[in-house]
């Protein structure tokens, strides 16, 4: 075998210098054989990558996710959805445009929000736990490293778990429009459950907007929010730190088409909610949180009422 | 995840529907992609720069270009997964070949000990594709471990290692392609 075709191996793990390369694929062009081992080793070399599979800091999703919003394809394939689907990049590369032009003091009552441009990547310190397991950075024992892999599988699991949880969290997004603020939840959530999906699918619906609201219960004071997107006929409320009830009272969510007001569900759970509204926007020309006496659900709104309206 | 070859297959067919939707500007199928390869692509960036800082400006470097260039990817040709990672372990390459000492220190700093070459890093994927990879790279000679360990997983060129190893650029070369050709056999590849 000649020299040249020894070198495919070489250039499949991208060992040969410049010039080196540039001779090799002068020959590749016209080299059946070499073709097709340069392509087996590709594919040998991306079964070795669970070697080093690492997962990567939560908020670099966001990040890549943003940048290519900005990016237009090089080519695109002549496709029947070709059209709509360019039109949907677009608005896209005009979102991010948009982000960063917004200012704290002068906040409009509702505003278009969830478009992944409008998040921020997370701070380091936001994403300790992964930073501050040692199975994160790989070791690469075979490179002198110190060896730290003593660890057992379940506990690799385990913390297969929580990085997946991770990764889930930063899929949510959670980016909401609290009093102008932006924010992005850090809670772990372990599985990637459906309603996630339809949480992330709503916070990136092209249409979404968010619309907050306070919620005063003596003299505490919460904001919530509550994100419409009308295309997908889906609403996620949004809450933090909500004012403590009295016993058994409870908080109900609500859709109103004008007088007639139907059950969105109740607000489960403490520190941070995010919650879908159980049924259709149809027609509903508001969102409501209200304070009811419980524990069960009202039928109609009796207590205190703090509405959004929504177009 | 249980792994096994229909779970692969299948797995193997679905990234190609995601980067055909992205070909057609499929924001969503990205995300998917990004989901489904970051930690493979985070991590070969990783093992090569030794910094996470600047393996996370590489692998957004990566999806960029996948997300430019995902209407030329040939389902004919190479898997999705081998597309991506090849892509970009060249990018990763050609980009810390540029930098110095100084820009990259954490490149330089990790070669001073003694080498290693018997474990492997079971982090990430299926279970089923780690033990895989692991038992493949368990099977190498001693001597091709280090070569491809060095130009693969260190980006180091076969120049480079040759130095590194005292040894013969020949000697090394030829270690590398008996490497790839005896971990092409035990992972199952082209058969």
């Amino acid at each position: 075998m000649s020299d040249v075709h020894a070198a495919a191996a070489s250039y499949a793990v991208d060992a040969l210098s410049s010039a080196e390369r540039a001779e090799f694929e002068a020959h590749l062009d016209g080299c059946a054989s070499c073709h097709v081992e340069v392509h087996e080793f590709a594919e040998t070399l991306a079964e070795l990558a669970p070697l080093v599979a690492s997962a990567p800091p939560v908020g670099l999703r966001n990040s890549v996710l943003t940048a290519v919003a900005d990016l237009r394809q090089a080519d695109l394939q002549q496709a029947d959805r070709q059209q709509a689907d360019q039109q949907r990049a677009a608005r896209l590369a005009e979102r991010a445009g948009r982000a960063g032009a917004q200012g704290s003091d002068d906040v409009p009552p509702r505003r278009a929000l969830a478009s992944v441009t409008e998040l921020r990547p997370l701070e380091p310190h936001e994403v300790a736990p992964l930073e501050e397991h040692p199975s994160v950075v790989p070791e690469m024992p075979w490179l002198g490293v110190t060896a730290a892999l003593s660890e057992d599988l379940g506990r690799r699991s385990r913390w297969r778990e929580r990085v997946l949880g991770a990764l889930v969290a930063a899929s949510l997004i959670l980016a909401v429009a609290l009093g102008g603020w932006v924010y992005v939840s850090r809670q772990q959530i372990q599985t990637l459950t459906a309603d996630a999906q339809r949480q992330t699918g709503l916070l990136t619906a092209w249409d979404a907007r968010v619309y907050y609201v306070e919620v005063n219960v003596d003299r505490s004071t919460s904001p919530v929010s509550f994100v419409v997107s009308t295309a997908r006929n889906e609403a996620l409320f949004v809450g933090r730190d909500l004012p403590p009830l009295p016993a058994n009272s409870i908080y109900q969510l609500w859709t109103v088409d004008g007088t007639a007001s139907t059950s969105a569900g109740v607000v489960n759970g403490s520190g941070e909610v995010r919650q879908m509204l159980t049924g259709s926007l149809r027609e509903v020309d508001k969102l409501v949180i209200s304070i009811e006496p419980g524990p069960m659900e009202s039928k109609t709104p009796t207590g205190p009422q703090f509405p959004v309206s929504i177009s | 995840m249980t792994g096994g070859p229909a779970e692969h297959a299948r797995r193997t067919a679905d990234l190609v529907d995601l980067v055909q939707r992205m070909a057609r500007g499929d924001a969503d199928a990205f995300a998917d992609l990004y989901d489904e390869t970051s930690a493979s692509v985070y991590g070969i960036a990783l093992s090569v720069v030794r910094s996470p800082r600047l393996a996370e400006t590489l692998t957004q470097e990566v999806y960029a270009d996948a997300w430019r260039t995902a209407a030329r990817y040939d389902p004919g040709e190479v898997t999705v997964l081998a597309w991506l990672i090849s892509t970009a372990h060249r990018h990763i390459v050609e980009r810390v070949r540029t930098m110095s000492r100084e820009s990259a220190p954490d490149r330089f700093s990790g070669l001073n000990g003694n080498h290693r070459f018997d474990r492997a890093n079971p982090a990430g994927g299926s279970r089923a594709d780690a033990e895989q990879a692991r038992r493949a790279w368990c099977l190498l000679s001693p001597t091709h471990r280090e070569a491809v360990t060095l130009a693969y997983f260190g980006g180091y060129s076969q120049t480079e290692v040759a130095r590194m190893l005292g040894q013969p650029l020949g000697t090394v070369r030829a270690s590398i392609r008996d490497g790839m050709v005896a971990l092409r056999a035990a992972t199952g590849v082209g058969l």
